[in-house]
């Protein structure tokens, strides 16, 4: 997630994903991710859409209206929430 | 008894009918199809409905009782699982045209219980396109709009809509539905049935699609508590093909079903009453609340302040695990999704690792203090969902000063227990304007029979879920 999502860097981020960086969608989908990608961080209320994509900002809104910053939370020291088991012995030791 | 009847009632109580040679499963199977013949596609509960082959299995089953061969309470009822449990020779949609000719070669672990405990899948549900997405929005939905039974003019709330559509207007004796931040709960709670997400790890998940490893839960859905516990007595259990399934013990959850709830702790979160809730929804759930404290159980106020993060953690692990689970579909087939759909499965492709790792740190924390509360209380309750069902195609609703999108409201209260995986539960508590109000009853890891036993006492206590949509 990045703070600001400029053209260049979202292109390059679109083909490393594996998306078709030529398909005419992906002008919609930039500007959603500029409207997307700060909300999720809980950054200020404010549209980055330009007046015809207004809707992508009413969606959002609507979708997730009041996210808080996790960034608020004190994570020091506590281990992620990720499945993984440790790796069993060997079965001659 | 007519056959509208007939089609209404429990689980248990076919079972006693099957089992005693009152009914045969031929009879009933016969009974829901003209039900759905009736109701479909005015409630579009069903992408599939399998006449010939449910009538076949029918006959098979009711071959082996006659012969001496009854296998238990499910066996010979019909049932429906979401379009997205695979089942053998059977296409399995996901909601979504993409997949409309898939037919996949075997049965997930759930409907492979169920058959083996004698149920007969008599179709497969309509669901929101890869159970993601807006409930109400118009032109989402690739099947068609799912229904309300009681105002077909309303949403029956998604995900399982139409796992929950088919259970509440009688077309099946219980459904499966899958649930990532409500989506079991919501659809129960809106047509005014039971629906359980039991402890992540409690049903297996193989061969569920996924939307989110560490958020789906599958789970029963069902018009009375008892037949609730009666599907979770066929299906709970390790399943070592499903490495997030749990190596525990499963209890008879029927013996649980005491009809009592004295003693019981009884926690309700002040937080819960800090967000937008319609005060209809409000005082319903409060009055049941008060039920159960009649009955003998001990009502507390607990504080849970991160609850209030639940949206935040949410959002960022189902963006990252949807996008994951949905990459290669995206990247290949996106042009075929709903675009709003497709730029949320895109959108989670661009969601940082460290956020994503941050989120589940955050979920650490928000665990913690959600297990605190339980050792002051043994349940949490509140209301399921702060508002009724809604006009489809609305996606707004305002309460107060304030206006919400409905999808965000409907899992506010459901979608917590997700992140927490702890079992939560719906029933029915009352009704507001002629719609059904959900009682959500959640409970300790793996401790579904506390849930289903102050369930199943404040039921035993009203008559909620004896009242029936007038179709």
């Amino acid at each position: 997630m990045v703070e600001e999502l400029d053209r260049q860097s979202f292109h390059f981020l679109a083909l490393a994903a594996g998306l078709d960086i030529d398909d005419p969608h992906m002008e919609r989908l930039y500007a959603y991710l500029k409207e997307l990608l700060p909300k999720i961080r809980g950054e200020e209320e404010k549209s980055r859409a330009s007046s015809s994509e207004k809707d992508l900002h009413t969606f959002i809104q609507r979708y997730m209206p009041k996210l808080r910053r996790i960034s608020e939370l004190d994570l020091a020291g506590i281990d992620p929430a990720m499945v993984f088991q440790p790796p069993s012995g060997r079965r001659d030791e | 008894m007519n056959s509208t009847e007939l089609c209404f009632l429990s689980v248990s109580r076919l079972a006693k009918l099957i089992e005693g040679g009152d009914i045969s499963p031929v009879d009933l199977v016969t009974a829901y199809l003209a039900r759905i013949e009736l109701l479909e596609p005015r409630l579009n509960s069903f992408i599939t409905v399998l006449s010939e082959q449910a009538l076949d299995e029918a006959r098979k089953a009711e071959k082996e009782i006659a012969a001496g061969r009854y296998r238990g309470p499910l066996h010979g009822i019909p049932m429906t699982a979401k379009d997205l449990f695979l089942s053998k020779g059977v296409r399995t949609t996901l909601g979504t045209r993409i997949y409309d000719t898939r037919v996949p070669d075997e049965d997930s672990t759930l409907i492979a219980r169920l058959k083996e405990a004698g149920a007969i899948l008599i179709g497969k549900a309509n669901l929101n396109p890869l159970a993601y997405g807006e409930i109400a929005e118009e032109g989402h939905f690739d099947y068609g709009h799912m229904h309300n039974p009681w105002d077909p003019s309303l949403v029956s709330g998604g995900s399982s809509g139409g796992s929950g559509s088919a259970t509440a207007a009688g077309e099946v004796g219980f459904a499966l539905g899958s649930d990532t931040g409500g989506s079991v709960r919501i659809p129960c709670a809106l047509c005014g049935i039971v629906g359980l997400k039991p402890t992540y790890g409690r049903l297996s998940r193989r061969g569920m699609t996924t939307l989110s490893w560490s958020l789906d839960s599958p789970g029963p859905m069902t018009r009375t508590v008892e037949d609730n516990a009666l599907v979770m007595n066929a299906i709970a259990g390790f399943d070592p093909k499903d490495a997030s399934s749990a190596d525990m013990p499963v209890p008879d959850y029927t013996k649980a079903l005491t009809g009592d709830v004295k003693g019981l702790r009884i926690g309700m979160p002040k937080e819960f009453f800090e967000v937008p809730v319609d005060p209809t929804v409000k005082e319903t759930v409060l009055r049941a609340i008060e039920e159960m404290r009649a009955l003998g159980a001990t009502v507390h106020e607990v504080t849970w302040p991160l609850y209030h993060y639940y949206e935040s953690i949410s959002t960022i692990l189902l963006l990252v695990e949807g996008a994951a689970a949905y990459r290669e579909l995206v990247c290949t087939k996106g042009s075929g999704l709903y675009e709003p759909l497709r730029m949320r499965l895109e959108a989670g492709l661009f969601v940082s690792a460290a956020d994503y790792i941050q989120a589940q740190q955050s979920r650490v924390l928000f665990n913690r203090q959600c297990n605190e509360l339980f050792t002051k209380v043994d349940l949490l309750v509140g209301p399921s969902t702060p508002i009724t069902a809604t006009k489809i195609g609305s996606s707004d609703i305002t309460i107060g000063d304030t206006v919400m999108g409905v999808t965000a409201l409907h899992t506010q209260y459901l979608s917590p227990f997700n992140i927490t995986g702890l079992p939560s539960l719906t029933l029915p508590c009352g009704f507001s304007a002629g719609l059904p109000v959900g009682l959500q009853i959640v409970g300790r890891a793996f401790d579904e029979q506390t849930v289903l036993r102050a369930a199943h006492a404040y039921e035993k206590a009203t008559d909620w879920h004896l009242r029936r949509p007038s179709l």
